[in-house]
């Protein structure tokens, strides 16, 4: 290893006393401590040799950190349960409107009556009797505990990205 | 005090008292002030004094170099914003020219949201210039500054004499040093 460079150390051996590695001949160590150019130099390489290693360790931490950390997956389940709740709530309805609707989508000129004694039919169907009630105000409470779930597993999707 | 200095010093105090050199060079570094300078004295004792009295936070296998010489960054930091203070406080007295470069030099300590969003990119960017270098430099450098080895020890590893272990670790430094510096 190259200690010397003319008068003063060499950039490799003011590393290694810049490092602590006791590698170096103790008569360039000697120099080192009375020589104030080396000194500074050797002061200049320590602080970047600190530098590097802290942003090195904190990098690998950072990292480990992000391929450790729980990952948040978008809440296809949740959705897909919620729609498939709905579809189950309002296929009752949708079967019983369907052969209105289809006669309706060729009754074009009489459209606008038709749209609204559908809507009275379709509001009636559900206030009828209290089992409609009960259907009605179930399935609003789970879509709306639906929603709720699948807003706060989008929003830790999102943070987590 | 008598028995306190008496007392037979330890494996942790021997081998920060060994690091009294290089804490010295640190420190006058910082200060832009010769090692003989008493602020550069005064910076190594007090670096000497956190050290021993923090020692239990000094984590398991971290090696102490990077630790301590962390220790005195700080100190000497600490040293030239009381200098850069006192000069302040005696506008007359003071030689603008001796002062600035210090004061220029001193960052703020306390990082800002800014500081910290471009230190995480930092650290992205480092960690991806680490997996460009060549091979044998990021093993060296990996081993010395994540795995906290010595020089020795890395030789051993790869099978390498020291002064090739230095090469490569001088080198790795140095690319990654500029990387940090780029901002």
């Amino acid at each position: 290893m190259e200690i010397w460079d003319g008068d003063h150390l060499s950039e490799l051996a003011l590393s290694c006393l810049a490092d602590a590695q006791d590698v170096i001949d103790p008569v360039a160590r000697v120099h080192a401590e009375s020589c104030a150019s080396c000194m500074m130099r050797i002061g200049e390489m320590a602080l970047e040799s600190h530098d590097v290693g802290v942003a090195l360790r904190l990098g690998r931490e950072m990292s480990r950190f992000r391929r450790d950390g729980k990952v948040h997956r978008f809440p296809t389940l949740l959705i897909a349960s919620a729609a498939t709740v709905a579809v189950a709530c309002g296929l009752p309805t949708v079967v019983d409107t369907l052969p209105r609707a289809v006669t309706w989508a060729f009754a074009a000129p009489r459209i606008v009556p038709v749209v609204t004694t559908s809507l009275v039919a379709l509001v009636k169907s559900f206030s009828v009797g209290p089992s409609g009630a009960v259907v009605s105000l179930v399935s609003t409470f789970t879509l709306a505990l639906l929603g709720y779930a699948v807003a706060r597993a989008s929003s830790q999707h999102g943070a987590s990205r | 005090m008598f028995f306190a200095m008496a007392a037979p010093m330890d494996a942790f105090s021997r081998e920060a008292a060994a690091l009294r050199p290089l804490l010295r060079a640190v420190a006058a570094s910082v200060l832009r002030s010769s090692p003989d300078h008493p602020d550069v004295d005064d910076a190594v004792s007090e670096t000497m004094r956190r050290a021993l009295e923090g020692r239990a936070r000094l984590r398991a296998g971290e090696p102490l170099r990077g630790w301590i010489v962390g220790i005195a960054k700080h100190v000497a930091l600490d040293t030239a914003r009381s200098r850069t203070r006192a000069l302040k406080r005696q506008p007359s007295d003071a030689s603008p020219d001796s002062t600035r470069d210090i004061t220029d030099r001193i960052p703020d300590s306390k990082p800002s949201p800014f500081d910290r969003a471009a230190r995480t990119e930092e650290m992205a960017r480092l960690e991806s210039v680490l997996h460009e270098l060549p091979e044998n430099q990021r093993e060296a450098v990996v081993s010395f500054f994540i795995e906290g080895l010595s020089y020795v020890e890395i030789g051993k590893k790869l099978d390498v004499p020291i002064g090739t272990v230095a090469t490569w670790i001088l080198r790795g430094r140095r690319t990654l040093a500029q990387n940090l510096r780029r901002d």
